[in-house]
């Protein structure tokens, strides 16, 4: 599955009567997925009239994890820097109140004056945001715009329709690292060091990583999960193969080759893929030994990879540091919230878990929350909201 | 239309809420349920698959998941209802067309959205997904670009 076309889909459906503005042929050379979290920690500002296009923008930026301000023409955007420390500013040019050039010049005009923090508005990264590329005489009105805003006291330009690589590249080349705050989210992504470590045989990690937005810790836990429903999965296929039943058997495979498929076990994916085919007529072909053969293969290669990695899991520190435990009225508070978020928002309700968990260490109700927390990374919605409710009648009692 | 996004949404995470001052305990609140988030009903038998989507998507989306067609019947009808789903074509219970097909039949849940997930080698049938009220599909697992 890719970001990057669940992200267009969305999009799509979410302005469905809108024209996606940034080409057809988009896909072809730009990924989302590159480049989320590469905004994170950045504070931007958005200057933009066409209400359509500041949608897709702030999808586009603050999907890469940026902070994001709209402001709707030049003036609002001269006011919003006054009163607000931005990483960099888009600025579209043409604009009714006041157009993007005036309002640069304004921005640097402050740098000039004698307010306190003058420096900030000459130092401000402006990026301006022209429309001229699509018309007729393309590179003459680029050149021109591209003058207009320099001399207004612009760093850069980039074109509309907006290409998402363009703005990304542009942004990377102003932005200083520097600036990034790291939060605990950002803790959280894939570093080098981690990724070179996580070698398994069988399993592409860093496709594997790189498809859910670089959360190693995501990864690992959906590694885990496979692994821990996997156990019995080739035992069962077998049996259902030997029954003839190969409807049951197709399923399995099924199910693994999609799995497979997003954890990044490629060659499992293309054996699995095969035998489900060699399934697809329920009447025994030939063939089926060997595409059994293959899918075991690269099934435990997998699953052996698997294992290696459960058993090179560090011991978690948290354990050391045990945060004082949660009184009861106050859990119990958050299970009712939890009882909500469990239907509206389950990863908001996973968020919440995690933080029972840690609360609830050394108290009586740790394991029953580390149970519920397993149900719902299972998506198991209603055994987790019975095991919820039964938690609740009990703190109760 | 997209209107969720908030200004200060990754900051509010780190307020503390807690109205219990004297309780010494340091939890923070959970991410809040932000109202205006989109509401996104992921259906998929396999946990990984929803799993995946809703690490994707969790910052933009609310993520709401079922897996099997009888939960998210159930969740599509009931309130709050989401704004999408996102249906895996085949699944244990019923396949995906079925589903969207009951679905557009109930008036309270005709206008939802539904986006279909097929895999990569299959065909998925397009005609028949945009016939039973498909707006569009997407395929997994994803191939780098």
């Amino acid at each position: 599955m890719n970001r990057s076309t669940i992200y267009d889909t969305l999009v799509k459906t979410f302005c469905s009567d809108v024209v996606t503005p940034y080409g057809s042929d988009r896909q072809q050379n730009y990924s989302v997925a590159a480049e989320i979290h590469s905004l994170s920690g950045y504070k931007l500002l958005l200057v933009e009239d066409n209400e359509i296009n500041q949608q897709i923008a702030r999808e586009l930026l603050t999907g890469a994890g940026a902070s994001l301000d709209t402001a709707n023409n030049g003036l609002e955007a001269v006011e919003a820097v006054k009163y607000n420390y931005y990483d960099a500013v888009l600025m579209d040019i043409q604009m009714p109140e006041m157009d993007g050039l005036e309002a640069t010049r304004r921005i640097r005009a402050l740098g000039q004056s004698d307010h306190r923090e003058s420096q900030r508005f000459t130092d401000l990264i402006i990026i301006a945001m022209t429309a001229h590329a699509m018309i007729g005489d393309t590179a003459n009105a680029t050149l021109r715009e591209r003058d207009l805003s320099l001399q207004a006291g612009m760093n850069d330009q980039i074109t509309k329709p907006i290409d998402p690589n363009h703005i990304f590249r542009t942004l990377r080349r102003w932005l200083k690292p520097d600036n990034r705050k790291i939060d605990s989210d950002t803790t959280a992504q894939l570093t080098e060091s981690d990724e070179e470590r996580l070698v398994l045989p069988g399993i592409d990690v860093e496709a594997g990583v790189y498809r859910i937005g670089g959360n190693l810790n995501a990864y690992r836990r959906i590694l885990a999960q496979f692994r821990q429903q996997s156990q019995n999965t080739l035992a069962e296929i077998q049996a259902a193969i030997t029954a003839s039943d190969y409807t049951t058997a197709r399923n399995r495979v099924h199910g693994i080759k999609g799995t497979a498929g997003n954890i990044g076990a490629k060659d499992l994916f293309a054996a699995a893929a095969a035998l489900e085919k060699s399934l697809q007529n329920n009447s025994p072909t030939e063939a089926i030994p060997d595409f059994i053969q293959t899918f075991s293969e690269c099934f435990g290669v997998v699953m052996n990879s698997l294992a290696q990695l459960e058993l090179s899991e560090e011991p978690t520190t948290e354990a050391q540091a045990l945060p004082k435990p949660i009184e009861s009225p106050v859990l119990k508070n958050h299970l009712q919230e939890l009882e909500h978020l469990l239907q509206s928002d389950i990863a908001a309700a996973l968020e919440q878990l995690k933080e029972l968990n840690k609360f609830t260490q050394g108290t009586t109700h740790n394991t029953e929350v580390q149970q519920l927390q397993d149900a719902v990374f299972n998506f198991e919605t209603d055994a987790a909201l019975t095991q919820l409710q039964d938690l609740i009648a009990r703190i109760d009692s | 239309m997209i209107s969720h996004t908030q200004i200060n949404s990754a900051n509010s995470k780190e307020l503390i809420i807690d109205n219990e001052p004297q309780n010494t305990s340091q939890m923070s609140p959970h991410a809040q349920t932000n109202p205006a988030k989109p509401k996104v009903l992921v259906v998929d038998d396999e946990p990984q698959n929803i799993y995946i989507l809703l690490e994707i998507l969790k910052n933009d989306y609310a993520i709401m998941a079922a897996k099997n067609a009888t939960k998210a019947l159930e969740l599509a009808i009931a309130e709050p209802r989401p704004d999408l789903i996102v249906l895996d074509v085949m699944m244990p219970d019923i396949d995906g067309y079925a589903f969207c097909q009951a679905i557009k039949s109930q008036p309270e849940t005709q206008d939802i959205p539904i986006v279909f997930i097929s895999a990569l080698d299959e065909t998925l049938d397009k005609v028949k997904a945009f016939d039973v009220g498909g707006i569009d599909y997407i395929t997994k697992p994803f191939q780098r670009e």
